[in-house]
């Protein structure tokens, strides 16, 4: 499997304090049956503002790390960007990574609400040639209060990825009915760990499985599991197309 | 047409995938049409449209632009329909740019160019999709672009979203030289036809004439004016 979005590097967010946090991370994941890590770490957050190089020095670290360790584990770099007006601009400075060299661009909203300029600056992103990957649009409020935005960003191609704990309820039952939501409609595709510790954030995705079988059968849990995340890290584009189990809308899953 | 091009691309692109069917062969007679009209007036600009969705104004367009480019036309297709673009899927074409990034970068649109599966045949896709279409699409930035395909090339073919449903289509109308409007026999309602039609005669477009594409006939497109 692959997890489209982990927090691994230990020491640089919220994450990971130690070089044993992160291995403990990354055994629990291998263990799992994941093969792929996206690295995320938060910037442009307020709190944790991660820059290039910082980021840089952590990736290496822990690459070498869970290369001593013996573990089967790939490291992808990437960057969780929190929403701010003025992403494009930061991007083309250099101040933002993208994950590798997928083309993806991973962007969190704040929690609270979906500021007017929104759409106005993915929109600039892609136009630096990147896809846009929503981090967890479920936890954003705005999003659950005004569902026509989910449309248009829909419109936009954008993607979105729900953390595996918004689906179990970890996050409340508002931003669990949001997730469901969020699938059926066609803007989460995908879904990740958002992992940050073995035991209150753990990178087990095969723990989501049952649920999203159980909703919407085996072929859309392997998409979301499996399918989406890795069309993503061969940099292809993920599109949406009918599915009858679904039916009256769209579907996730790749050509 | 090499062998991996033709593997990235849709078959029904027929007048490069199947040159000797019927439905290549009304392709090639609908270029011959415009030809002859424009002897009375140039049309270096021509958009293709419908009342409502699906009626396959992407596939006449293409199609149509490949034969152009065959005939010896130094020929641009540009998908201007930013609500369900497709041209980059017809020709298997990357789309991470193209219209709306030389929309917001003008002076540089020739870079959003890309090569079409025929010599001659350019292509421009329609780039990342903006919250707001229409705003990008009517504005004087779009109408200048247009100005400028066309003295860059010999014939300009548009591809644009259906008039019923959206502003785009009507404001676009402004900025060409003729409308092709496509119906679908069978499939599309007369009514959203009939609205299409008017929508664009309000605004004064010149309007070139109808393509019938009809799946029943199992051979495509089949135009009459
Ligand atoms: N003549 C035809 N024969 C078979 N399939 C067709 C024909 N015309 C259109 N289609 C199919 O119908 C759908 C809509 O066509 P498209 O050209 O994308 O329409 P539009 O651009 O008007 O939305 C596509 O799946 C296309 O392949
Ligand atoms: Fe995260
Ligand atoms: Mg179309």
């Amino acid at each position: 499997m692959i997890d489209l979005h982990a927090h691994v590097l230990y020491g640089i967010d919220d994450g990971p304090r130690t070089v044993h946090d992160t291995l403990g991370v990354i055994r629990q994941a291998a263990s799992d049956g994941t093969r792929s890590i996206v690295a995320v770490a938060h910037a442009n957050d307020g709190h944790f503002n991660v820059i290039p190089e910082q980021y840089e020095r952590a990736f290496e670290i822990a690459c070498r790390e869970i290369a001593s360790a013996g573990l089967n584990v790939q490291l992808i770099p990437a960057m969780e960007v929190r929403l701010g007006p003025q992403l494009a601009e930061g991007y083309r400075q250099g101040r933002f990574l993208a994950m590798g060299g997928t083309g993806y661009f991973c962007v969190e909203l704040p929690p609270n609400d979906f500021p007017a300029y929104t759409l106005d600056t993915l929109f600039e992103l892609s136009l630096e040639g990147l896809r846009i990957l929503l981090i967890h649009p479920e936890r954003n409020r705005g999003l659950r209060r005004r569902p026509e935005l989910m449309e248009r960003l829909l419109n936009m191609e954008i993607l979105g990825v729900a953390s595996g704990g918004s689906l179990l309820g970890q996050f409340g039952p508002e931003v669990q009915a949001a997730t469901w939501q969020l699938i059926e409609g066609g803007l989460i595709q995908a879904v990740a760990t958002d992992g940050h510790s073995i035991a209150k954030r753990p990178l087990r995705l095969s723990a989501y499985e049952p649920v999203l079988s159980r909703r919407y059968g085996d072929p859309v849990a392997e998409s979301m599991l499996q399918g989406v995340p890795s069309h993503v890290l061969a940099g292809r584009p993920v599109e949406l197309i009918p599915h009858p189990r679904i039916g009256w809308r769209r579907f996730f899953g790749a050509r | 047409m090499s062998p991996e091009m033709s593997q990235l691309m849709d078959p029904k692109l027929v007048v490069l995938t199947a040159p000797r069917s019927v439905a290549a062969e009304q392709y090639r007679a609908l270029r011959t049409n415009l030809e002859f009209m424009s002897v009375s007036g140039a049309l270096a600009r021509i958009m293709v449209t419908s009342g409502t969705p699906g009626t396959g104004k992407s596939l006449t367009a293409s199609n149509l632009a490949i034969a152009l480019a065959q005939a010896g036309k130094n020929t641009l297709l540009v998908d201007a329909d930013l609500r369900r673009p497709m041209v980059h899927h017809l020709f298997g074409n990357a789309n991470l740019s193209g219209l709306t990034t030389a929309l917001t970068r003008p002076d540089e649109w020739e870079k959003y160019v890309q090569r079409g599966p025929v010599g001659g045949l350019s292509v421009l896709t329609s780039g990342p999709i903006p919250p707001n279409p229409s705003e990008l699409l009517s504005s004087p930035i779009m109408m200048d672009l247009l100005g400028q395909f066309s003295r860059n090339y010999d014939i300009v073919i548009i591809d644009t979203s259906p008039v019923v449903s959206f502003t785009d289509a009507v404001a676009l109308s402004q900025g060409v030289d003729g409308v092709i409007l496509v119906v679908r026999a069978g499939h599309t309602s007369r009514k959203g036809d009939l609205k299409g039609k008017e929508r664009l005669t309000q605004v004064h477009a010149r309007f070139l004439g109808v393509v019938l594409n009809d799946i029943a006939m199992q051979d495509g497109a089949y135009s009459y004016y």
